[in-house]
């Protein structure tokens, strides 16, 4: 009560600022911050240390340098990782773009399947994704899961998804796009709805097909959703080795589902190799950095519309 | 696009050949695609809700709708593994960490939306820049920070590393900015102190947006699913999407539609909210552009 009654009845929005102000504002701050300190800036900090130690689970950490950091960039398994988590991060991000866009022009469009197509795209999104990795992992079983029964009855070869080197990272691209694309398709959606009607009209009056509207003037207002939902996506593919845990793959056949996060987690909590795991982890951190970025750079260049 | 050729618009007859009827077609096919695009993305969950009331021998050979509904898988998984204490657990730990989040979140927003003080900008700063370190990175430490705090097998690791969200604090500074001054200074008037101004008025006043920022909050929490996987070990603690994999990693191939009707029980709390609040589901992932 007694701050209350200092204060003029009546304050203007800016205050005097001060040391007072900063001891009357931490008890706000504290518990956040408190947390962040905890659990995001320490450990970021700690992950650097380690990286350049030789630490693992039992004895106390040496300093030894990039040694880590060496011997990841000679790692064949490390190398094959990269590749695949770049494979996939752009193939998801890219197929997120486009069937988001689709799925949002699908689920704007006026008609009597519009709340349930807007409900079914969404759906998977609230699944979790153990939830979504066992399911899949038995629609897609080689012997007898229906899709491959569907794909017979289709007149169509049958394939051994997860367990065939050559179709595995496919299958779980498949997976994360089943599971993800309705957030991108939801963006897409508000960013229809955001885009004035007289524009289209206008378009319409001038004589242009429904193609030319979208390639001249619906795409390219979208532009601002496109850049948000590439990167969103992105960043968030780099992150989805969760299936992987559930799917027991175990990054294979042969590390071709050897996404870094499970090389991360492999090395770390099945081998041991804190350190090592710690260098990976840098690394990724630094490559998702780099990413944002570059996110910051195009949108201050590229986008314009808003 | 070109129009039909002659021959062809005379055969289809006068009526179909029109731009009316054509556009009506149109409709009519675009209606069927999103009908079939809606089932296409419902189709592994049709699947999964009817397999897990068939038997081994007729899930992959029998027809799609089982013959008999075999209501005894459920209570076989709900045997074999402790989900009753898995599905407490994961209720207890999203709720706490909701809460928690809400709290953190109103807390910091409020000194950072209504206060003015100095490194107010640094701070402010540095809680947003929490955003661009994903966890996954900080797996390893943070797993060690917790066990040295003999928190492993413990509610505490679960809970306490994700009691606050930048994206929290973010999105409800961006609301308390948007509510009008004079609501502060009434309340004031009225004698309220800060704190008795925010709980009493600023948050009810914002109810949307802190019931936006719980949902997205809680879903996130109730299907994590590496973090409780490295810091449990024992079904004390284990959540209900911890447990579902173990379950499936020890059933295998045996026995699925057990497999198929835990994995039922684990999101039919979920699906059954999201089919009663759907388009305000959407809407709040809309305005976040958050990852679920």
């Amino acid at each position: 009560m007694a701050i209350a009654r200092d204060r003029p009845a009546v304050a203007p929005r800016a205050r005097p600022r001060g040391v007072n102000h900063l001891v009357e504002a931490l008890p706000y701050l504290l518990p956040a911050l408190l947390v962040f300190a905890l659990f995001e800036y320490y450990p970021l900090l700690r992950v650097i240390y380690l990286s350049l130690t030789d630490a693992d689970l039992l004895k106390s950490p040496q300093w030894i340098g990039l040694a880590n950091y060496t011997r990841m960039f000679q790692d064949a398994e490390f190398l094959n990782s990269l590749a695949v988590t770049v494979i996939f991060a752009f193939a998801v991000t890219g197929l997120e773009v486009v069937l988001g866009m689709t799925l949002g022009f699908l689920m704007n469009r006026k008609g009597p399947f519009q709340n349930l197509v807007r409900g079914a795209i969404f759906a998977p999104v609230v699944v979790s994704l153990a939830a979504a990795a066992v399911i899949w992992l038995h629609l897609l079983n080689p012997t007898s899961g229906p899709v491959n029964q569907l794909l017979q009855a289709l007149g169509l070869p049958p394939s051994r998804w997860l367990q065939d080197p050559s179709t595995a990272l496919a299958s779980v691209i498949l997976i994360a796009l089943w599971k993800g694309v309705g957030l991108p398709a939801v963006l897409y959606l508000a960013g229809l709805q955001g885009i004035p009607r007289e524009l289209q009209e206008a378009a319409q009056v001038d004589g242009a097909t429904p193609y030319q509207a979208a390639r001249w003037i619906t795409i390219p207002l979208l532009a601002p959703t496109t850049l948000l939902v590439f990167f969103i996506s992105l960043v968030g593919t780099f992150q989805s080795y969760g299936l992987i845990l559930v799917l027991r793959t175990d990054g294979g056949p042969v590390g071709s589902t050897m996404l870094l996060g499970y090389y991360i987690y492999q090395n770390a909590f099945q081998y041991f190799q804190m350190a090592y795991a710690s260098a990976v982890s840098v690394f990724l951190f630094l490559l998702l950095v780099f990413l944002g970025w570059l996110q910051f750079k195009v949108s201050e260049r590229r986008v314009h519309y808003r | 696009m070109k129009g039909p050729k002659p021959g062809a618009t005379a055969r289809l007859g006068l009526v179909a050949g029109t731009p009316v009827a054509r556009a009506r077609l149109g409709s009519v096919l675009m209606d069927g695609l999103t009908l079939f695009v809606a089932l296409l993305f419902l189709a592994p969950l049709i699947w999964l809700a009817l397999g897990a009331f068939k038997t081994q021998s007729t899930l992959f050979t029998g027809p799609l709708i089982p013959e008999s509904w075999n209501w005894r898988n459920f209570v076989d998984a709900w045997n074999s593994a402790p989900f009753g204490r898995y599905l407490f657990n994961s209720l207890l730990v999203s709720t706490a960490s909701t809460f928690l989040v809400v709290m953190t979140s109103a807390l910091a927003a409020f000194a950072f939306s209504r206060m003015s003080f100095p490194g107010q900008h640094a701070l402010f700063l540095l809680a947003l820049a929490t955003l661009m370190i994903p966890g996954d990175v900080l797996l390893i430490p943070n797993f060690l920070t917790v066990r040295g705090f003999g928190w492993i097998n413990s509610y505490w690791a679960l809970i306490v590393p994700f009691a606050a969200s930048a994206f929290g604090i973010f999105l409800l500074r961006q609301a308390f900015l948007k509510t009008p001054q004079e609501l502060e200074d009434a309340a004031r008037i009225d004698g309220a102190t800060p704190m008795q101004f925010l709980l009493r008025v600023l948050m009810p006043v914002n109810a949307p947006a802190l019931s936006a920022l719980s949902v997205l909050t809680f879903l996130s929490s109730w299907n994590a699913l590496v973090w409780p996987f490295i810091a449990t070990s024992r079904d004390e603690y284990r959540t209900v999407q911890v447990g579902l994999a173990q379950f499936n990693n020890l059933e295998g191939a045996t026995n699925v539609p057990e497999i198929l009707a835990a994995t039922l029980i684990v999101i039919t709390p979920v699906l059954l909210v999201y089919a009663l609040a759907q388009k305000w589901f959407i809407e709040s992932a809309a305005s976040s552009g958050l990852k679920g």
